[in-house]
């Protein structure tokens, strides 16, 4: 065995690393809005049993999620760990970050969503149920109803979780879980106006009720490479107006 | 909704500016190495019968990491990578350093017979500014052996008394160049690109073209992706002394820019 797969093998499984893939898993939730402003999370036993983590790795990863702000605990009778949800970025200050962000970092990010969304579409075609199918009719018109920018974004992140879901992958739910957490915010941006979004959306959920997979893949990529190209639009467009002519 | 061009209080940048200070990024690094060429040689020339040991590689440290801090993190890492049997206290040697906080000295595998074997010779930025005997650009690549990261990496062969001794190199990271080129290019009226020698995008001004992308013939792509009817002829111009192109088309009339 080679040195480095000794170091993966006999690698601590209770090593600061975990706590912050626990602190990882739970902070992207809040950020998502899975878990919501306010909820309580379960007793801290309960908790770090259904992680299958110590009590030890998940105090941890609540004290790094504290630092964060993403939640608080409560001391005394009704106390407890509260989640509470980062208050919304203006839209000045997601353009501010969108130029912050390499052109190419954009680009990875499109060929990595590429080729996490359309596989988990294609197979919630084979392998999503009506209920499935219920929810993400439902989310559509969570979307088309919704009147701001937030709303917008967290039914369409609803939306491409329970696509992933359907999938029944626990990676690729992870996966889209972890991009959107990185990116979701960013990629309404552009946008403004949700029906042409939902129009997608809702050609996708008839491919998969027709059992169409190849179909729900192209309708999948055609949504993530649209979406990263006006990201990518925007970005481009930032750095006209912004940059100044150098010396 | 996006506007096509630079705002119009700003300077217009025309291909042969835009060329000119292209080449100046990438050649201000070239300077740096030539720098570290300069020091490693009076140090190998003052060794005793040009008897090279790690300790004599290891004194170009301060030189590295000078030259890391001075490109504004544009670079990923650079060193000295060593010509198999040029050292007498090791078959092969790299003194490689990353940026970061605290620089970092890369840590590769160098024994042949083992599974993760860092192969340098068989890089094409090692074996190709070997084989021409001048300077090398290779990339953008992913470099899945060393770093994880998607690079150029310039090389300068080292020659001392006839034989050849290694190569000094740097890597820049694709994506911090990119931005410096698009600052560049978004300047300009139109689509403009930056390829390579094997025409894979480094840098445009559009999503159209994203980097990485090979365009082997840019007006059947236009035709292709339906832009054809907005795009006019793409005009190449060369980047002085590097082996990369710019295509630049501007849109709609029949304003372009010649060089």
């Amino acid at each position: 065995m080679s040195a480095p797969v000794r170091r993966i093998a006999f690698t601590p499984l209770e090593s600061p690393g975990r706590a912050e893939a626990v602190a990882r898993q739970l902070g992207d939730s809040v950020r998502l809005g899975l878990l919501a402003d306010g909820e309580k999370l379960p007793p801290e036993p309960e908790l770090a049993a259904e992680l299958g983590v110590a009590m030890a790795t998940l105090r941890d990863a609540l004290r790094l999620l504290r630092e964060l702000g993403l939640v608080s605990t409560q001391r005394g009778r009704g106390g407890g760990t509260y989640v509470t949800a980062p208050a919304k970025e203006s839209k000045q200050r997601l353009r501010t970050r969108l130029t912050q962000i390499p052109i190419q970092e954009l680009r990875d990010l499109a060929d990595f969503r590429g080729a996490i969304y359309p596989r988990a579409a294609e197979l919630a075609t084979d392998r999503g149920s009506e209920d499935n199918h219920q929810r993400l009719r439902s989310l559509i018109a969570d979307l088309s109803h919704a009147t701001e920018l937030g709303a917008m974004r967290r039914a369409d992140g609803l939306f491409r979780l329970e696509v992933a879901a359907s999938s029944q992958s626990v990676r690729l739910t992870k996966a889209e879980i972890a991009v959107q957490s990185e990116i979701g915010d960013l990629l309404w941006l552009p946008l403004g106006d949700s029906t042409p979004v939902a129009k997608n959306h809702l050609r996708l959920v008839e491919a998969m009720e027709k059992g169409n997979r190849d179909q729900a893949r192209g309708l999948a990529a055609e949504r993530v490479a649209s979406e990263m190209r006006c990201l990518i639009d925007l970005r481009l467009d930032l750095t006209r107006r912004n940059e100044p002519e150098e010396a | 909704m996006t506007a096509r061009g630079p705002r119009p209080d700003q300077p217009r940048v025309t291909p042969v500016n835009a060329t000119a200070r292209i080449a100046r990024i990438v050649e201000q690094v070239f300077s740096s190495l030539t720098n570290i060429h300069t020091t490693f040689l009076g140090l190998a020339q003052s060794t005793h019968g040009g008897s090279l040991s790690r300790d004599v590689v290891a004194q170009v440290r301060p030189a590295l990491i000078d030259v890391l801090h001075q490109h504004g993190g544009l670079l990923g890492g650079t060193g000295l990578v060593l010509a198999p049997g040029a050292l007498t206290d090791a078959p092969r040697w790299l003194e490689w350093w990353l940026d970061r906080p605290v620089p970092l000295p890369l840590r590769v595998n160098l024994h042949s017979d083992s599974a993760g074997f860092f192969d340098y010779t068989a890089a094409e930025w090692y074996r190709e500014a070997q084989r021409s005997g001048h300077r090398w650009v290779a990339g953008p690549y992913v470099d899945y052996l060393a770093t994880n990261e998607y690079v150029v990496t310039l090389t300068l062969p080292v020659h001392l008394n006839g034989g050849f001794l290694g190569v000094i190199g740097a890597d820049l990271l694709a994506s911090q160049f990119e931005d410096r080129v698009v600052n560049i290019l978004a300047r300009m009226p139109g689509h403009a690109v930056l390829v390579n020698r094997q025409r894979r995008v480094l840098a445009s001004n559009t999503s159209t073209w994203l980097s990485g992308v090979l365009i082997d013939e840019p007006n059947a792509c236009a035709r292709r992706t339906g832009s054809a009817e907005r795009a006019s002829q793409y005009v190449e111009s060369p980047i002085p002394n590097l082996p990369w192109t710019l295509l630049h088309a501007t849109m709609d009339d029949g304003s372009r820019l010649r060089t």
